[in-house]
């Protein structure tokens, strides 16, 4: 029988001693640096939300993003090399617990599994320490000989590689080498032919070095087997301080990921926040435990960045950018902030953090955090489960509501939407007045009351857009002419509508949101609403995502999906052909943040005349038009111009028109067709439908 | 530096107005009120003078109870004291009457500088800076879109009809601030809640040292007897054809006959 490295002597002390204190100091290292990583994470004054709830859904997503990678294989070439380190983690876990055990009890196998499991293992294990080595030869090349733009050079990257690549060399020359020596001390026994059946490739390379003499195969072995778990103990404690730390969080990650709808943006009590006077986040430690994990988290892949449309017309904010500043903010304190938190030291802790660099203006950049659209691209691209549109928001609450200094053409549309109730600072009392020149009257809430026995099946949201905007108006004249030859009963809010407060909340200006939120609830309740329509993808995200956090639980459609419907079951014929050709641009808060993507595409089909060509970039994948997120209230003036940059790709689709669904994506779309002489118009889905309708003599 | 804000609480600039069953007044259902813009301008400048060099600011206001919250927006912008003068059962007040007021309340309070817009948008008459002035025999500057601080004294830049005036003036004196003196700042949070737990000092004509029946009613030197709109803007009228000579003869007909302008 071989003599395992263990069981070794090494200048007079045995190896299982050597073993032992190597195996302890790295434990207990790692368990400092966790402990740590650990109390960063819950310390500072963001609130611990839990994140418990549903705990099936949780692991399904954390199966279904962590385990089957599912986001991995839109990079087919790195879903793969990912792929198969991943692969090699999950298989080589158990071989890295067999040389533990084996460095303790030497000559012993794990107890635990039935033998029979154990051979099949190894003719796994032996095949995966190749694919996970061809893995990093694979993920080498992507960054040194076709490096894509998302990725930054990285010295991290290539440390951690070549550690897990050594990794696989020093596992399979301790193998091989092993088996070599056994073959030596017997001859033609059953236990070659067996390591031949289950572990043919470190076999065939133990037939290789068969010919060195005992003594360079045993120092090929020990050599081998010590520098392995050498290096599996600098791994592990490496992994906390670098971007791989995703390698231990990416799986927590994903199982504490935000599961309910993406569209929802927390809340938060204003008489309790005031007691303690903070709103918002101004450093970064007060940010949840969720999201500092998400700072943890982030590879560094840069997927975010390759989509995002800000970063895409050349301004500061880059997702991935912002992820990892706010890890080197959170980093860069960490001693101080956790010797604070503990109440630990002579207060040089608290110096130390008072004269740091400050989160904003310090770390991120203001015009980083007003340049976001709150597309969600970026979220919908992290393969890892990370939100970036919650840190953003996070950090202007702050700057609106504990600073007041906010980008000053915001001041206008919060002026507005306290006073007027709209963005525009027109007058509340034309809130109704697109209704005039429809050949029929439409009913507000308050008439259809007072008119008894007039049940109102749905409240028709106008919202400010298809209120005030003069194309926004005709759409929904568009509606109600698609709601009438239905014979849908519906009424309007009229006066009594006001902004749902959507752009004073991405904005920050939680206040302003949360005054208009309960005065909407409190209109929609008195009138016993139960249903709502409403064209505007901002408002059916408010109306339907984050109204039940005043009160306000409504079954909430989207112009398209109700009229789609409504066409479905024959209640509406849509029957003049408009012949033209159309890309139809996914807004982001009917895709993305509400999954809303086939009821537009229905009814659109339904049209006749009319045939859809998708653009490059549709569905989960649509870009914005770049006035999501309060950024319809802001000028633009730092880089190319986000509505300009999709009109572009809307251009080079080739079609006659461009369908949207949104008022905003109307807007934007529109100036960038004057601002840039385009050919390409845009016509909300519901005016073409609208235009379909028969025409009644009379 | 004691700093006074007089300010208006007027309708919303987007308020379309409408004229009350009464006819000398506006229906009053559905308006949104506001500071009116113009005192916002010499509120925030009064602010920044604050800010800047210490002292306090006292937001000053004539008006019934609704008025109160222009009050807390003040107080939430930052202000340090409100003070309102009751208007209960006044009725109408001329632009006189309300300066008798707000100067008989100011004499009664320390006062380096009293601030307010050269107008409100409400029913004022635009003449209130320079009366104010005259009841606390103190001088007045009007109009101004700068202002730079000297020891007891400031140089103020207004407009005047095609140029700019730039002036001195001795403190303490009464400023009348106009559009472009500066952009009025949007409340915090932080102020609007610390706002909440100020309390605004209510005065009436008595504590200002006037009579009511010498502001209002007969006593009144203006008496509104009859408010309309103006009337609905009418579309543009073109003059087609080709003959420049043609069209002209048209246009002087219209502008004799139709506009009555000539």
């Amino acid at each position: 029988m071989t003599i395992t490295p263990a069981q070794a002597t090494y200048f007079g002390f045995p190896g299982t001693l050597l073993f032992a204190i190597l195996l302890l100091s790295a434990l207990a290292l790692f368990a400092y640096t966790a402990s740590r990583r650990i109390q960063l994470l819950l310390l500072g004054a963001g609130d611990r939300e839990n994140r418990l709830d549903r705990p099936l859904a949780r692991l399904w997503h954390m199966v279904e993003y962590g385990f089957l990678q599912r986001k991995m294989f839109r990079d087919a070439y790195a879903g793969l090399y990912h792929a198969l380190i991943f692969g090699g983690f999950l298989v080589l876990t158990l071989r890295t617990l067999m040389l533990v055990f084996e460095g303790i009890f030497p000559g012993a196998g794990l107890p635990f599994l039935p033998a029979g499991f154990w051979e099949g293992y190894l003719l796994v294990k032996d095949v995966v320490l190749v694919t996970t080595f061809a893995g990093v030869v694979l993920a080498l090349l992507r960054r040194h000989v076709a490096r894509k733009e998302r990725l930054d050079p990285s010295f991290d990257a290539d440390l951690i590689l070549l550690l897990i690549g050594f990794l696989m060399v020093t596992d399979m020359a301790a193998g091989a080498a092993k088996m070599a020596l056994d073959a030596k001390a017997v001859t033609a026994s059953a236990a070659l032919a067996r390591s031949a059946l289950w572990e043919p490739l470190t076999y065939s390379l133990s037939k290789q070095i068969f010919s060195l003499s005992p003594s360079s195969l045993r120092a090929t072995y020990f050599a081998s087997w010590w520098a392995h778990l050498v290096a599996i103990f600098v791994f592990a404690n490496y992994l906390p301080f670098a971007k791989h730390f995703h390698v231990i969080t990416a799986l927590p990650n994903l199982f504490f990921a935000k599961i309910d709808s993406p569209g929802r943006m927390k809340s938060f009590d204003i008489e309790k926040a005031a007691e303690k006077e903070k709103f918002g986040v101004s450093s970064v430690e007060d940010f949840t435990w969720k999201q500092k994990l998400d700072m943890f988290t982030c590879t560094e892949c840069g997927r975010c960045r390759e989509v995002c449309p800000t970063h895409l017309t050349g301004k500061p904010l880059s997702p991935k950018g912002f992820m990892v500043d706010l890890r080197n903010a959170l980093y860069a304190d960490a001693d101080a902030l956790i010797d604070a938190d503990a109440g630990r030291g002579d207060g040089s802790a608290a110096k130390k953090l008072a004269a740091r660099t400050p989160l904003i203006g310090g770390w991120i950049d203001e015009e980083t955090i007003w340049a976001c659209t709150t597309c969600r691209y970026c979220e919908h691209a992290c393969p890892v489960g990370i939100t970036y549109v919650d840190k953003i928001t996070d950090l202007r609450r702050h700057l609106v509501l504990e600073k007041s200094d906010f980008p000053k053409e915001a001041q206008t549309a919060f002026n507005g939407m306290e006073r007027q109730g709209n963005p525009w600072n027109l007058a509340a009392s034309d809130r109704d007045a697109w209704t005039k020149d429809l050949p029929f009257p439409v009913l507000t809430m308050a008439e259809a009351a007072e008119a008894k026995g007039a049940g109102v099946e749905v409240l028709f949201w106008v919202g400010c857009a298809g209120s005030y905007e003069e194309r926004g108006k005709r759409v929904s004249r568009s509606l109600a002419k698609l709601l009438h030859e239905a014979g849908v009963t519906y009424a309007i809010l009229g006066k009594e509508e006001t902004c749902t407060g959507d752009a004073a909340r991405r904005l920050g200006n939680e206040y302003l949101f949360q005054t208009l939120a309960q005065q909407n609830v409190e209109t929609m309740k008195g009138y016993g609403v139960t249903k709502i329509v409403t064209n505007c993808p901002h408002c059916f995200n408010t109306l339907a995502n984050e109204y039940p956090d005043f009160g306000g639980k409504f079954e909430v459609m989207h112009g398209t999906e109700l009229v789609a419907r409504l066409v479905a079951e024959g209640r509406i014929r849509l029957v003049h052909a408009t012949p033209m050709s159309l890309s139809f641009h996914d807004p982001c808060y009917l895709g993305r943040h509400n999954g809303v993507y086939e009821a537009p595409r229905e009814l659109l089909n339904a049209i006749p005349g009319i045939t859809v060509k998708e653009l490059p970039r549709t569905r989960e994948n649509g870009m914005c038009c770049g006035a999501g997120g309060g950024r319809m209230w802001l000028d633009e003036t730092i880089g190319a111009r986000v509505n300009q940059a999709r009109f572009a790709e809307i251009e080079a689709n080739g079609t006659d028109a461009v369908g949207v669904s949104c008022p905003f994506c109307m807007v934007m779309l529109g100036n960038a067709k004057t601002e840039l002489a385009g050919k390409t118009e845009a016509f909300d889905v519901l005016e073409l439908a609208a235009q379909a309708l028969p025409v009644h003599p009379g | 530096m004691n700093h006074i804000v007089c300010f208006a609480y007027v309708p919303d600039t987007e308020t379309k107005i409408k004229v009350a069953a009464d006819g000398v007044s506006i229906d009053e259902a559905d308006v949104k009120w506001i500071v009116s813009p113009y005192d916002e301008y010499a509120l925030e400048e009064a602010l920044k003078t604050k800010e800047a060099t210490g002292g306090t600011v006292t937001a000053l206001t004539f008006g019934p109870a609704r008025a109160d919250t222009g009050l807390r927006e003040c107080l939430a912008r930052g202000a340090d004291e409100a003070v309102r003068i009751a208007s209960d059962g006044l009725g109408q007040v001329d632009s006189l009457g309300v300066a008798r007021l707000l100067a008989g309340v100011i004499k009664t309070l320390p006062h380096d500088v009293v601030w307010m817009g050269n107008k409100g948008v409400g029913t004022d008459a635009q003449v209130l800076v320079p009366m104010l002035a005259e009841l606390l025999d103190l001088p007045h500057v009007n109009l101004v879109t700068k202002l730079e601080w000297k020891d007891g004294a400031i140089v103020a830049h207004r407009e005047i009809e095609g140029a700019e005036e730039i002036v001195e003036m001795s403190l303490p004196g009464v400023i009348g601030a106009t559009k472009g003196l500066n952009e009025p700042r949007y409340a915090s949070l932080k102020g609007i809640m610390a706002a909440k737990k100020k309390v605004i000092a209510v005065k009436t004509p008595a504590d200002a040292g006037v009579e009511p029946a010498t502001i209002a009613g007969p006593a009144a030197h203006v008496r509104w007897t009859k408010l309309e709109l103006p009337p609905a803007r009418q579309a543009v009228k073109l003059i087609p054809g080709d003959d420049p000579a043609k069209a002209a003869t048209e246009l002087l007909n219209l502008l004799k006959n139709e506009a009555k302008v000539l």
